[in-house]
């Protein structure tokens, strides 16, 4: 809707223009062709003059309308190209119809005074573009202050032409006193050249040239109005209006005041660029970084904003791991070879990468520069890209004159190059944090699985008591215990430990979990049961893997015990008020492969009877040490439990954990434990 | 954990400093390996400094038993220590790889 509103509402404007235009040129035929021209009524004066102010009203307005649509999002180098190109086209225009008059023969007043009104149209266009175009140079950069300056300023200028209305003299008092507070404002807004600064060298050159063209152009015309004024005898007087005034002289000292900046700021415009330039390029360092560019980008960056800022003629960078071995290298301006024999240069030299940036003014007077003699570079500067006290790499840039690197230059380099370190240093950090992260989950997944193979403790009779604790490490253990009740009614326990931590000990504890299934299923005594177990251990396992396993089977009918050690700790088994080890031979499943391995475990059976107890643990438990090194030991253990035996079975359990935390002295154990227990009732 | 070997004569001795856990299981299970390629045929182990061995440990030993029973390789370790060596003996290792108390008898056993 809107701009079709825009556009209805300036053609509205430029129909009273024309309009405007039509009367002010009839107004005139009337004047010229009436004998009374000079002494001229008041009522056609005053037509006359509500039709100049119409006119211009509605050709400022218009004009506003267009370059506020068109020039929206205008930058200074298209607004210094609409002045100029609406003071080459008033001023062609002009030319072209003065070339025409001159060749015309008919020039009685009616003509001198249609064509002073013409020249008149086209001047107020042309302040018109000029004063809309300067008007959003000034508010280039909008500050709450000068908008309303700015304001203030256009809407008295609109009023002041009201003053058309009343006949003044342009010398007369009344004329200066509503001027001045008029040309206050406008010498204030004309100093507001902040847009000057915006642009570099280049477009200065050319803004100057047309802003100058431009300003030139003004002068001719306002002149050939005065000379017209001077010279002919006209209707009415241009100049006796306090807006076309106003207007003229606000963009004439307007356009001066900037060229003037303009040229003043030439000499110093290079460095102000130069300035600009660092801006940019941290700006682009620090982009690099926030979008969390990969390390190698931001050497890159890193090395073209310290190349670009000191303007150097060559240069590398290095980056080097905790151990000092290069595992990056950027350069520019150099080659490998070239920059290979710089680096032996300093060596031989005994040159030494510090903490501090070091710079060579010459390098030519440095000993055994055969090699480099023939390089164009003459000075040196050599930095350490440094992230606290670590060393993450080398900076080194050349220039083609001696002694060529400044003090600012270095501080600029310096600053770069902590911004950068910090970014790689977070981005190895975040790197680190993202395998830790990784790892951690991998550890939950393979804990969550152990969880699941591991049984919940079944009650198969009330004559016995299974209790089973496990104390762990954080990490995935390798723990392994199950129950079997067979159909003839005996028990099948056992308790296993897979050598080794982490992901594969969970997966290989999976593994036996399987084969115990389908083995317990044929009801094997335990040599049998250990003998087919190895066999398929022996095909399944890694070669440097094995397992300690223990197996119990219970007769609850006959009340006996019968149980093979495969390479497990020995089991302790209260009777008599007394606990002792039981003794066996055994080898851990997966040591023996390939000859038979029933050779090198035995059975060993015993009776039990109501008050008995046996217990079963892994090597977590006994291999608690304290701060000397003293492990918590068989012998300890024994004592525990001889001291606690009266206690239920799980608290028995539990006070057996907590002893070995209390001998030693972490809170955490350092190997995962399982303790099973049986006793009878 | 620091292992070196030397040649007496014409057998290997490796002598083992330290504990051997996971990760310095890694430099045993080399040294064996190195030892394996130059050809050895006699190889001592000293393990009067050796601490503790960890399952990781013993995995490396046993993981070379089969290579060094079919290729005639004569292994002996010496010096262990009481509980290094229960360790072994829980395992059922000492019927599979020689334990002695003497680097003579180790040099006797593996001559």
């Amino acid at each position: 809707m809107y701009p079709i509103t825009l556009k209805r509402f300036t053609w509205i404007i430029s129909a009273i223009c024309l309009l405007s235009i039509a009367w002010l040129v009839i107004g005139l035929w009337d004047i010229s062709h009436s004998t009374e021209a000079i002494n001229s009524p008041v009522f056609f004066s005053l037509l006359f003059n509500s039709a100049i102010a119409a006119f211009l009203f509605c050709a400022f307005y218009a004009v506003k309308q267009l370059i506020n649509q068109y020039k929206k999002n205008a930058d200074l180098s298209s607004l210094l190209w609409h002045i100029f190109y609406s003071a080459t086209v008033s001023i062609l225009i002009i030319l072209v119809g003065k070339a025409f008059l001159i060749n015309s023969a008919f020039r009685s007043v009616w003509i001198t005074n249609a064509w002073n009104l013409f020249q008149f149209i086209i001047y107020t266009f042309f302040i018109a573009n000029c004063f809309f175009c300067i008007k959003r140079m000034i508010l280039y950069q909008k500050t709450n202050r000068t908008i309303m300056l700015w304001a203030v300023f256009e809407l008295s200028v609109f009023l002041s032409i009201l003053t058309s209305f009343f006949l003044f003299k342009y010398t007369h008092f009344s004329f200066l006193l509503l001027t001045s507070p008029l040309t206050v404002l406008g010498v204030y807004l004309s100093f507001n050249v902040k847009w000057v600064a915006f642009l570099n060298l280049k477009q200065k050159l050319s803004a100057i040239a047309l802003l100058g063209i431009s300003l030139s152009i003004l002068a001719i015309l306002l002149f050939d109005f005065y000379e017209q004024h001077m010279v002919s005898n006209l209707a009415f007087d241009s100049l006796n209006n306090v807006f076309i005034i106003a207007i003229s002289a606000f963009i004439a000292l307007n356009i001066s005041i900037s060229i003037l900046v303009l040229a003043f700021s030439l000499p110093t415009s290079s460095v102000f660029e130069q300035k600009f330039g660092e801006v940019m390029l941290f700006q682009k360092l620090h982009q690099s970084i926030q979008l969390g560019e990969t390390e190698a980008a931001i050497h890159r960056a890193l090395l073209e904003s310290c190349y670009d800022s000191s303007l150097a003629n060559g240069g590398w960078l290095e980056i080097t791991n905790q151990n000092g071995r290069i595992v990056g290298f950027e350069n520019q301006g150099i080659d490998h070879i070239d920059a290979f024999n710089f680096k032996n240069l300093l060596r031989k030299n005994h040159i030494k990468i510090t903490s501090e940036p070091q710079y060579i003014k010459d390098v030519k007077i440095l000993a055994h520069r055969e090699k480099i003699n023939t390089y164009k570079y003459k000075s040196l500067l050599l930095l350490p890209l440094l992230s606290g006290q670590n060393r993450l790499g080398t900076l080194v840039l050349l220039k083609d004159k001696v002694n060529a690197f400044d003090k600012e230059m270095v501080d600029m380099i310096i600053t770069f190059m902590s911004q950068a370190a910090i970014a790689i240093q977070n981005s190895r950090l975040m790197g680190e944090a993202l395998e830790t992260e990784r790892y951690r989950e991998e550890l939950k997944i393979a804990k969550q699985v152990q969880e699941r193979l591991l049984p919940t403790i079944p009650h198969y009779t009330s004559d016995i008591e299974i209790a089973v604790l496990t104390g762990g490490a954080t990490d995935v253990g390798g723990d392994y215990y199950d129950f079997f009740k067979h159909d003839d009614g005996q028990i099948t326990i056992v308790l296993g430990d897979v050598s080794g931590h982490g992901t594969s000990a969970a997966f290989n504890m999976a593994q036996i979990k399987g084969i115990f299934q389908s083995l317990v299923q044929f009801n094997f005594d335990p040599i049998d049961f250990l003998r087919h177990s190895n066999t398929a251990i022996a095909r399944c396992f890694e070669k440097n893997t094995f397992l300690t396993l223990i197996v119990i089977k219970i007769d609850l009918v006959s009340k006996s015990i019968q149980m093979a050690r495969a390479g497990h700790c020995l089991p302790l088994y209260f009777t008599d008020k007394n606990a002792s080890y039981i003794e066996s031979k055994g080898t851990g499943l997966g040591v023996v492969r390939g000859k038979d391995y029933a050779d090198f475990i035995e059975c060993k059976t015993l009776d039990y009877k109501s008050g008995d107890a046996l217990l079963l643990y892994t090597d977590g438990i006994i291999e608690a040490s304290n701060q000397t090194g003293e492990l918590f030991g068989t012998d300890r253990l024994k004592n525990v439990f001889n001291n606690y035996r009266e206690l239920k079975a799980n608290n028995l359990l539990e006070k057996i954990f907590d002893e070995a935390k209390g001998f030693s002295g972490k809170v955490e154990p350092e190997d995962d434990s399982t303790l099973l227990l049986l006793k009878f009732v | 954990m620091t292992i070196s070997s030397n040649k007496e004569n014409n057998l290997c001795v490796i002598s083992i400093d330290g504990e051997i856990d996971a990760s310095s299981s890694i430099d045993l299970d080399s040294k064996i390996s190195e030892s394996l390629k130059n050809g050895e045929r006699k190889i001592l182990v000293d393990c009067s400094n050796l601490k503790y061995i960890s399952s990781a440990g013993l995995g490396v030993f046993m993981s070379y038993l089969e290579d060094f029973e079919s290729q005639g390789i004569k292994i002996a370790l010496y010096n262990m220590d009481d509980k290094v060596k229960s360790v072994f003996e829980i395992l059922g290792l000492i019927d599979l790889i020689s334990i002695v108390p003497s680097k003579e008898e180790a040099i006797t056993l593996v001559s």
